[in-house]
């Protein structure tokens, strides 16, 4: 059963893994490329020329399991789930099986990702005081797409519309908030939120777009 | 051996208003059961709350041993389903949707598929999106029939294909049922199609079930009657009475079901007389049946 | 011969399809020792319940039209003369009570019935 969940996903999602795992791939020898790579730059300029990595990462991550889970929800959702329903398997089960397919589907980029950044790495010399951290890079771009992934998938499959507009609701309420206490110079409680969030243990560090390929 | 399907006191609304209420419904192991009803009368839905797409307001659904929607998942893997809209996926070939289907069905027989494929004439790699309506409506049989089902479950299976794929598809399904003397649930609208194939009929209507009973009975059930000087009263008429009409002053048609040719005798004591007894066919034995049974309903309204 | 059955008529398919057989092996046109087609495929065939084409074959032996052999089939049974002739009989007289029913709910009295059937055959015979 899983192979043919899983098979039906990849025919699906084939473009959108594609584009992603290309676009990821590239990405590091971008970064290097844009960063400043005249002749053999120093620590600091190597640091800062691919710090522009992250956010680029972060976004594909976002979009790609975002995409990943609404392209094969559609497929169902077209028959309005007879089919799914319709099939000798418990509902719960079901959805965990899509949901095993997306992350396994998820690795290709990440692997892309990975194989990007060795690539980029052989080529260059590296001095003594940095290190580069490919396998860190492409788990935290596998983590960023994952929890993306089960946040989309919660939304899609179990929550409902309903449960979808209360967090939505929850969310700009949170953003509103703290777009006030900026605003209202309460500087120290909307940075010290903004901290716990971002920073780690907190939920969100891994969108931190503080991705590092190359560091200390 | 046991029912395939009851259902006992049935009840499903959307919205405020009960769409099925009081509905009970039993399936015989081998029967071939015919589903009748005008449109929106509730067949469709019916059919998905016995599967466990839908959960029930009240009542109980027990499907080849197993309690619906708890273990609907149990039944449905002796259940071959084809229902009224295609619902496999656009995007797959007819031989990717084989696969795919023979994953989840334990007694899949793939050489009864290839035999099937073949004999419908379904190219392997055609995409299902851009097969006709026809092709679509064998494929969705095609696979049900290959799971091996004991229990096949058909919502207007013909509906709407052209009268020789009909004729393939009906073939096809009879052939099933000789050799693996399965059960089949037919709902369909053409009452003549379901009058050749089946040996029980259900007639549901307005969210109940109107009557339920063997075909040959219902058939031979329901007769017009030419009857001259009709009685006014009906106390203790031995049959029911669906419809009546006065053709002229001296002569009356009426509509009964359950009638025994004895019966007579009940006209001759008013001093009536039944000219002449006419049978129905299925299609307006179902009519007169609706009326009847409409007409009751607003009766009992009104008290 | 396996023409379609009609769903519509008064008379239950069984007996249509056993009616059909008996006239056919009445008139010659089904030999002594011929095999019948299959349950299955007959039902298929005519799109009826395989049970039909079971009760038919069941009624055509009792009458000992036919002979139900276990494993091999259906078979058209050695049927006498005297027999032939009154299965000949017994269709025609089948099919001029069908045509007097529909007659009478048309409308038409068995003596215009008469008339135009002597009118109907004579002028057919003169072609």
């Amino acid at each position: 059963m899983f192979n043919q969940i899983l098979l039906t996903q990849f025919k699906w999602t084939r473009i959108t893994l594609a584009s992603i795992s290309v676009v990821v791939f590239l990405a590091p020898a971008a970064a290097w490329r844009l960063g400043g790579s005249l002749g053999q730059p120093g620590a600091s300029a190597i640091i800062s020329g691919f710090s522009g990595i992250g956010p680029v990462l972060a976004m594909f991550a976002i979009l790609g399991s975002f995409m990943l889970v609404v392209q094969p929800w559609q497929m169902d959702h077209a028959a309005r789930h007879v089919y799914a329903l319709s099939l000798p398997i418990k509902w719960s089960a079901y959805v965990s099986l899509r949901f095993a397919a997306g992350a396994v589907t998820l690795l290709v980029p990440t692997v892309a990702l990975w194989l990007g950044s060795l690539l980029v790495l052989s080529m260059l010399d590296l001095p003594e005081t940095l290190r580069g951290y490919p396998g860190a890079l492409a788990l935290r771009f596998f983590i960023a797409a994952l929890l993306t992934h089960a946040a989309t998938f919660l939304l899609q499959y179990i929550a409902g519309k309903k449960a979808g507009i209360v967090v939505l609701l929850v969310l700009v309420c949170v953003a509103l908030g703290m777009i006030l206490l900026e605003a209202t110079g309460n500087r120290a409680v909307s940075e010290q939120i903004g901290r716990f969030l971002v920073e780690w243990p907190g939920p969100l560090s891994v969108f931190a777009m503080d991705w590092k390929l190359i560091d200390v | 051996m046991s029912d395939v399907i009851r259902i006992r006191d049935l009840a499903w609304r959307a919205g405020k208003e009960f769409a099925i209420r009081d509905l009970s419904m039993t399936v015989p192991s081998g029967a071939i059961y015919g589903f009748l009803g005008p449109n929106g009368s509730g067949k469709t839905t019916t059919i998905r709350l016995m599967l466990g797409m839908l959960t029930p307001a009240d009542g109980t659904i027990e499907v080849l041993g197993h309690a619906v929607p708890k273990f609907a998942h149990r039944a449905l893997a002796r259940i071959g389903y084809v229902p009224e809209r295609l619902h496999l996926y656009q995007s797959l070939t007819v031989d990717e949707s084989i696969r795919y289907h023979r994953a989840f069905f334990p007694g899949f027989d793939d050489a009864e598929a290839e035999r099937l494929r073949r004999h419908f004439s379904l190219r392997e790699d055609q995409p299902i999106g851009r097969l006709s309506k026809g092709e679509s409506g064998k494929l969705m049989m095609m696979l049900a029939l290959a799971q091996r089902p004991e229990l096949l479950v058909l919502d207007e299976p013909t509906d709407g294909l052209d009268p020789v794929i009909r004729r393939e598809v009906l073939s096809a399904l009879v052939e099933y049922v000789e050799v693996q003397k399965a059960t089949v649930f037919i709902s369909s609208h053409l009452v003549h199609e379901q009058e050749r194939i089946c040996d029980w009929v259900g007639v549901m209507d307005g969210g109940r079930m109107v009557a339920e009973l063997p075909m040959q009975e219902f058939r031979s059930g329901i007769k017009r009657l030419r009857v001259a000087n009709a009685p006014g009263t009906m106390d203790a008429a031995p049959f029911a009475l669906l419809s009546r009409e006065a053709l002229n002053p001296q002569l009356d048609e009426w509509v009964v079901r359950g009638w025994q040719p004895e019966m007579r005798e009940w006209f001759g004591r008013s001093g009536a007389e039944v000219r002449d007894v006419y049978d129905l066919d299925l299609e307006d034995s179902f009519v007169e049946l609706l009326r009847g049974a409409r007409a009751t309903t607003i009766a009992n309204g009104a008290n | 011969m396996f023409t379609d059955i009609d769903p519509r008529s008064p008379t239950p398919i069984y007996a249509q399809i056993a009616d059909r057989l008996r006239l056919a092996v009445a008139s010659g046109e089904l030999k002594a020792g011929t095999s019948l087609p299959s349950v299955r495929a007959l039902a298929a065939r005519l799109r009826v319940n395989p049970a039909t084409v079971v009760q038919a074959y069941r009624e055509l032996e009792r009458d000992s039209m036919v002979e139900m052999r276990q494993g091999a089939g259906t078979f058209v049974a050695d049927v006498g003369a005297e027999t032939k002739a009154h299965e000949r009989t017994a269709a025609i007289k089948r099919f001029v009570r069908q045509m007097l029913t529909e007659a009478s709910r048309l409308g038409i009295s068995p003596a215009d019935l008469r008339a135009a059937l002597g009118r109907e055959t004579s002028s057919s015979e003169s072609l």
